[in-house]
């Protein structure tokens, strides 16, 4: 059955408090809470608070994350690489929504304090990291590749401005992962679903008019479970970072699949 | 995070495509389309049929239209739901023989259900004088 409460050693519990530097400006304190996890140190995880004083950093979440690890506490361990917006790295669920850090402002946040913890309902390798290392397989497994059967040609693979336009949407999806770790399918069927992610990904190529292996990809992925766990439930859509709509792709999908059976 | 030493992704692969589904998700949206009027004719219907009392409902059954009508709408209705619970099982029930045990029950309620139904109607429809 599904879980609905966390198992005993993964209750989050409650614990450091650093208090802001006594030098801090007045009314430019925010407290971030985040969720840290050691597993070499062993117990739980435990939500430890910072008191930042937001005057001394950069207007995003991850630089008031790297202020905390530069001045506060070294040990907070996170992803993070081009600080805008075009890596994937630093995906967590910040208040309650998965986003990047890096583009996500601390001053969008009305309360006090900001709540940050790792993408949902992934195994934690530490504090904010994530293991996506089935969700790249996911991704893989899609061959996000271009499939042609006919001869190379001596130049490139030609494609009309018109049908280049249908890639719009799913090309730019980054592989951050906030999607696929938004959808309560992918959170109680991770294994056999492929998740918001690929599944874009996989509609990428089955929209690539240069693409030669739109029938055995779809034989691939028609399955009650690697593709119609989608429920249209549209959470994906809605934390998408970059603004693209994986539930539209998998709907493209499904009615590519209708058309096909006739 | 790897079980054993399988790799990420022959746990992807699993058992590979079931290449079926899409016939399932057309049962779904034909049946819910069809059941939009159906039910919208079934509330009117059970509205008009509020006041008019035992043997009122029962001339009213008696009409072929009606019995007609009523047994496609429920038949069409317990389909549905059957195609629905059993998206909700494999959903939340992961355990071999939880998942069996319930879309088993699934579908035999859903039978059930639909046998009593239509045998009822009919039973009304063909039955001989009001009352008897």
């Amino acid at each position: 059955m599904v879980e609905l409460t966390l198992p005993r050693n993964s209750k989050v519990k409650t614990g450091k408090r650093w208090k802001a530097a006594a030098d801090a400006k007045s009314g430019a304190v925010k407290t971030f809470k985040i969720y840290r996890y050691d597993p070499e140190a062993g117990g739980n995880p435990r939500w430890d608070a910072y008191e930042v004083d937001t005057s001394k950093h950069g207007p995003m979440v991850l630089d008031a994350l790297i202020h905390i690890k530069n001045t506060i506490d070294p040990t907070l361990t996170f992803r993070r690489s081009c600080r805008e917006g075009i890596c994937g790295s630093c995906a967590m669920n910040i208040d309650g929504r998965n986003t990047l850090a890096c583009t996500k402002g601390w001053d969008e946040f009305k309360g006090d304090t900001i709540a940050i913890s790792p993408l949902p309902h992934m195994p934690v390798v530490k504090d904010l990291v994530p293991d996506l290392n089935l969700f790249y397989a996911q991704y893989a497994s899609i061959e996000p590749w271009l499939h042609t059967k006919t001869p190379e040609p001596d130049k490139e693979w030609l494609q009309t401005p018109k049908d280049r336009e249908k890639l719009d949407g799913l090309y730019e999806c980054i592989l951050c992962a906030c999607c696929s770790t938004s959808c309560p399918s992918y959170w109680w069927n991770q294994e056999k679903y492929l998740g918001p992610a690929a599944l874009l990904q996989s509609y990428r190529w089955l929209a690539d008019s240069r693409d030669e292996a739109t029938g055995e990809r779809l034989d691939a992925i028609e399955d009650p479970f690697k593709l119609y766990r989608c429920h249209t439930i549209m959470n994906c859509a809605q934390v998408c970072p970059k603004g693209l709509n994986p539930a539209k792709a998998i709907a493209e999908t499904k009615k590519m699949l209708a058309r096909r059976a006739g | 995070m790897s079980e054993g030493y399988r790799t990420d992704r022959s746990r992807v692969e699993g058992l590979g495509s079931a290449h079926h589904g899409a016939g399932t998700w057309i049962k779904e949206r034909v049946s819910s389309i069809f059941l939009i009027p159906l039910a919208v004719w079934g509330l009117w219907s059970a509205y008009k049929l509020s006041g008019t009392g035992y043997d009122g409902a029962i001339a009213w059954l008696r009409s072929p239209l009606h019995a007609i009508l009523l047994i496609l709408t429920i038949l069409l209705s317990v389909y549905h739901m059957r195609l629905g619970l059993r998206v909700v099982v494999e959903d939340y029930v992961h355990k071999p023989f939880g998942k069996g045990l319930f879309l088993l029950l699934n579908l035999l309620i859903c039978l059930l259900l639909a046998v009593v139904a239509v045998f009822s109607i009919l039973k009304i429809a063909f039955g001989s004088q009001i009352g008897v």
